[in-house]
C-alpha cells in the first residue's frame, strides 16, 4: 500500500502539486499588490454575509449578487465565507477559495488525462498537471479572486465525473451536479454547463440510450438545482449582465437599407459575422500565444494566456488528437474547446480571457500532448529531456518577471494598491470631511473593504427601496457616505471650507481648479510605479 | 474539374480586396506574390516529379525576387524604436534593478534587456500577428489596431481556409510545409502595419483556401461515387 502511494508517478505528481501551491500561494496577500472591486465586493459582501445573513444592500441570502448593479453569481462568495471566519476580511481570505480552485484543477486535470486511452497516458497526465500549474492564464486567474476560476475548477469536475459515468452511468448524477453547481459560479456557465450537457447526451447517446433511468434523473437534478435561477429569468437583474455587453442592441439600431426586409437580414448577416470573429478570436494564436487581454486586471504584462513556444507543441497536438478523436476523454475536450467560446463570442468584449477559461483548460491539455509527441519523436531522450527542462526554466523565469515583479509595479493602480494607501493616509486626518471624487469605479467597496465597516450599519443607510426590489432594482448609484468620507461628485461650492479635504485624480481635481480654487496639496498617493493617483487638497487661508 | 476549380478559385482571389490592394499599390509585388501562390498551388495539382522539382525552384525564385524588391522595407520596425518604447523601457529598468539586482546588473542582462529585448519582442509580434485568423477574415476584429487595418478575404473563404490548415497539419508534406514555414518567417520582417499587410502571407492563405476547398470536394465526389 505504502510503495503504491510512493511510487514514482505519485511522487512527481506530488511535487507538481507542491509547484501549484506555492506558485499559487506564494506572498497571495501581497501580489498582485490591492485589491480590486470585484474581489472587494467578494469578500465585503462574503463579510457580510457572515455577520448578518445579509447583503451589503440587506438582502437575504441572494440568488444572484447586487454588487455594483450587474448582478453576479453568487457560489465564490458564500464559500468566502470560511475562510472570512478563519482569518478575518483579509486579502489573502478573499483570494483563498481561487487559490484552491487553482491547485485543484491542477489534480483534476491529472485524473482526466489518465482516463485517455493513449499510450503513455501517465506520462501524458503529469505533462497535464504540469502545464496547467504553470501556464499563465491558470496562475493569473488562481492569484485574484476570480469566480471563473471557481466555476472552472467545478466544471471540470463535471467533465470527470462525465468521463467516468461513460463506464459506470451513476456518475452521470454527479457530473450533472457539479455541471448545474458551476453556474452559480460564473455567468457563462449558465450557458455552457447546458450546452456541454446536452452535446455530450447527444454524442455519447449510443451509451446512454440503455441508461434511460439515470439521464432522466441527472436531467430532473439539473432542473432542481437550476430552479431558483430558473423563477428569476424574468426579473431584469437575471439577464442585465448579458444585455449590458451584448452587441445585439447596437446592431439593431444600424440602418443597411431603406427596404425592411432587406435591412433585417444585412443586420441578421452582421451579427453572424460579428459572432463569427468574437468566436474565432477565441482561437487565435495571436491572442492565445502573444497579446495579453487588454483588460489590465485580467492579464499579465508582456505575457499572453500562454507562453509563446506553447505554439509548437499546440500544432504538433493536431495529428494525435486526430487519431483518437474516438477516446472519449479526447471528444469531451474537443467538445469544452468548440462551445467554451460560445458565451463569450456572445458579448462585445474583445478577447475576454476570463470568459473561456474551459478553453484554456482544454487547449492546456492539447499542449501537453503535443509535448509528448515531440518528445517521442526526437530519438536522443536525454537531449528532448534537457530541452523541455531548459523550456521550463524558462517558462518559470517569465512568470516571476512578469507577473511576481511587472504586474505587482506595473498593474498595481488597476489592482486598487492606491485605495488601500489613500485609506491608510486619510486615518492621519480624523475629524476632517472627506470628499472623494473617482469615476474610474465603484470606490466605495474598497473602502468599506479596508474599514471593515460595520455591515448591519450600512445596510440601514443604504436606500430600503433596492431591498424590497432587489432583482429588478438594476440602476446603480456609487455614490456614497462612509462615516466621514463621502464618495462622489465634488461640489466646488465648498472649496473655501478648511474641514475639507478633496480627493482626487488629475481628472477630478485638475491644476487648473486647485489654481481657481485656492487649494493647497497635503498629500499624494502614488502607485508602485511610482505615479501619483491620487492628491488630496484642502483650501488655503 | 481540378481546372475549373484552379480558374475560379484565381478570380476569387484577384477579386479579393487584398490583392486589389497590393496590386494598387505596388503591381510588381503584386505580380509575385500572386505568382508565388499560384507556384505554391500548382504544387497541390501536378504529380510529376520533375515539374513539381521545377516549380519548387520557380517558387523560390519568386520569393527571392519578392525579398530583393522589398529589402527596404524589411526589418524596419524591428530597428526602430518609439518615445513611448523608450519610456517603457526605461521604466521597467528601474524596476528590474530593485528588484533583480545582481541578476540583471550584469553585463549579459543588461545589455540583452537594452539591445535585444524590444527587437525580440517585435519579432514574436510580427510574427503572432501573421497567424491571427482574424486579420485576414474579419479585418482584425475585434482587436483591430485602427486606420491600418484593411479588408482582406471573403468571410465565405474561411471555411475552406481552416479545413487547409488542417489537412496541411496532417499531412507529411515537409517540402510544402517548409516553404510555408519559411514563408512565415520572412513575414517577422514587416510590421503590422505595413501599407502591403503581410505580404508574405499572402501566397500561404490562398494556397490554404485553395487546400482546403481542393479537399473539401474530392471528399464529397468520393462520398457520391
Amino acid at each position: 500500500m505504502l510503495e503504491r502511494i510512493l511510487s514514482k508517478q505519485n511522487v512527481l505528481l506530488g511535487l507538481i502539486i507542491l509547484v501549484a501551491v506555492i506558485l499559487r500561494f506564494y506572498k497571495l496577500d501581497a501580489i498582485p499588490a490591492g485589491i480590486n472591486y470585484d474581489e472587494a465586493s467578494h469578500g465585503y459582501n462574503a463579510y457580510s454575509l457572515l455577520l448578518t445573513g445579509n447583503d451589503e444592500y440587506g438582502m437575504f441570502l441572494p440568488i444572484f449578487l447586487r454588487s455594483f448593479g450587474y448582478y453576479a453569481s453568487t457560489l465564490y462568495t458564500y464559500l468566502t465565507i470560511i475562510p472570512i471566519f478563519f482569518a478575518g476580511l483579509t486579502v489573502f481570505s478573499v483570494r483563498f477559495i481561487s487559490a484552491v480552485s487553482g491547485v485543484m484543477l491542477v489534480l483534476l486535470t491529472y485524473l482526466i488525462v489518465n482516463k485517455t486511452s493513449l499510450k503513455e497516458k501517465s506520462k501524458i497526465a503529469l505533462i497535464s498537471s504540469l502545464i496547467v500549474t504553470t501556464s499563465p492564464w491558470s496562475i493569473l486567474f488562481s492569484r485574484g479572486a476570480f469566480e471563473a476560476n471557481l466555476a472552472l475548477t467545478i466544471l471540470v469536475a463535471g467533465v470527470y465525473f462525465l468521463i467516468l459515468s461513460l463506464h459506470r452511468a451513476w456518475y452521470l448524477i454527479l457530473a450533472v451536479i457539479c455541471l448545474a453547481i458551476s453556474t452559480y459560479a460564473y455567468q457563462s456557465e449558465r450557458i455552457l454547463a447546458l450546452l456541454l450537457l446536452v452535446v455530450t447526451l447527444i454524442v455519447f447517446k449510443e451509451f446512454y440510450k440503455s441508461k434511460g433511468k439515470f439521464v432522466w434523473i441527472s436531467l430532473g437534478a439539473f432542473f432542481l438545482i437550476q430552479l431558483p435561477q430558473i423563477l428569476l429569468l424574468q426579473t431584469e437583474g437575471a439577464r442585465i449582465r448579458f444585455s449590458q455587453l451584448s452587441y445585439l442592441s447596437f446592431f439593431d439600431q444600424k440602418k443597411y437599407s431603406e427596404n425592411y426586409y432587406l435591412n433585417q437580414i444585412m443586420i441578421k448577416l452582421e451579427i453572424i459575422r460579428e459572432f463569427l470573429s468574437q468566436y474565432f478570436a477565441y482561437l487565435s494564436p495571436r491572442n492565445l500565444f502573444f497579446d495579453p487581454d487588454p483588460q489590465a486586471i485580467r492579464s499579465i504584462p508582456a505575457l499572453s494566456v500562454f507562453f509563446e513556444w506553447f505554439l509548437v507543441p499546440f500544432i504538433a497536438s493536431f495529428k494525435l488528437i486526430k487519431a483518437n478523436v474516438n477516446d472519449p476523454v479526447i471528444k469531451m475536450l474537443l467538445i469544452l474547446a468548440l462551445l467554451s467560446p460560445i458565451p463569450a463570442a456572445s458579448v462585445s468584449d474583445p478577447f475576454s480571457s476570463l470568459r473561456v477559461l474551459p478553453l484554456f483548460w482544454a487547449i492546456s491539455v492539447f499542449i501537453s500532448i503535443g509535448i509528448y509527441q515531440l518528445f517521442i519523436k526526437i530519438p536522443n531522450k536525454t537531449f528532448a529531456l534537457t530541452i523541455f527542462f531548459i523550456l521550463f526554466l524558462y517558462s518559470i523565469w517569465q512568470i516571476y518577471i512578469n507577473y511576481f515583479i511587472l504586474l505587482k509595479y506595473e498593474r498595481s493602480a488597476d489592482w486598487g494598491y492606491t485605495y488601500k494607501i489613500l485609506d491608510d493616509t486619510l486615518k492621519k486626518y480624523p475629524g476632517r470631511e472627506i470628499v472623494f471624487e473617482d469615476h474610474s469605479g465603484p470606490a466605495y467597496i474598497e473602502f468599506l473593504f479596508y474599514e471593515k465597516y460595520d455591515p448591519a450599519k450600512l445596510q440601514k443607510q443604504i436606500d430600503q427601496k433596492i431591498k424590497s426590489n432587489y432583482y429588478n432594482n438594476v440602476k446603480f448609484n456609487p455614490n456614497y457616505q462612509i462615516e466621514n468620507t463621502k464618495i462622489g461628485t465634488i461640489n466646488w461650492e465648498n472649496a473655501s471650507n478648511r474641514n475639507i479635504i478633496f480627493v482626487g485624480d488629475f481628472v477630478n481635481i485638475s491644476d487648473l481648479q486647485v489654481r481657481a480654487h485656492s487649494l493647497r496639496q497635503i498629500f499624494e498617493i502614488k502607485d508602485l510605479n511610482g505615479q501619483i493617483i491620487y492628491r488630496g487638497f484642502e483650501a488655503q487661508n | 474539374m481540378k481546372k475549373m476549380l484552379l480558374v475560379f478559385f484565381i478570380l476569387i482571389i484577384v477579386s479579393s480586396p487584398w490583392f486589389v490592394l497590393i496590386i494598387q499599390r505596388n503591381l510588381i509585388a503584386g505580380t509575385l506574390t500572386l505568382s508565388t501562390g499560384l507556384s505554391l498551388i500548382s504544387l497541390l495539382i501536378i504529380n510529376k516529379t520533375k515539374l513539381k522539382k521545377i516549380l519548387i525552384w520557380l517558387l523560390l525564385l519568386f520569393i527571392v525576387l519578392q525579398v530583393v524588391f522589398l529589402k527596404s522595407d524589411l526589418f524596419k520596425s524591428l530597428i526602430q524604436t518609439s518615445d513611448i518604447e523608450k519610456i517603457q523601457l526605461s521604466k521597467r529598468e528601474n524596476i528590474f534593478d530593485q528588484e533583480l539586482k545582481k541578476l540583471f546588473l550584469n553585463k549579459f542582462s543588461l545589455n540583452y534587456f537594452r539591445n535585444f529585448s524590444l527587437p525580440v519582442y517585435k519579432i514574436e509580434r510580427n510574427l503572432f500577428y501573421s497567424l491571427d485568423i482574424n486579420q485576414y477574415f474579419f479585418n482584425s476584429h475585434p482587436r483591430e489596431r485602427g486606420s491600418y487595418e484593411f479588408d482582406k478575404f471573403y468571410i465565405f473563404l474561411l471555411p475552406f481556409f481552416l479545413f487547409g490548415i488542417f489537412i496541411q497539419v496532417l499531412k507529411n508534406d515537409l517540402t510544402t510545409n517548409a516553404i510555408i514555414i519559411f514563408l512565415i518567417l520572412l513575414n517577422i520582417s514587416l510590421d503590422p502595419n505595413y501599407f502591403l499587410g503581410p505580404i508574405f502571407m499572402f501566397p500561404v492563405i490562398i494556397y490554404l483556401i485553395f487546400l482546403g476547398g481542393f479537399s473539401l470536394i474530392s471528399r464529397i465526389n468520393s462520398l457520391n461515387a
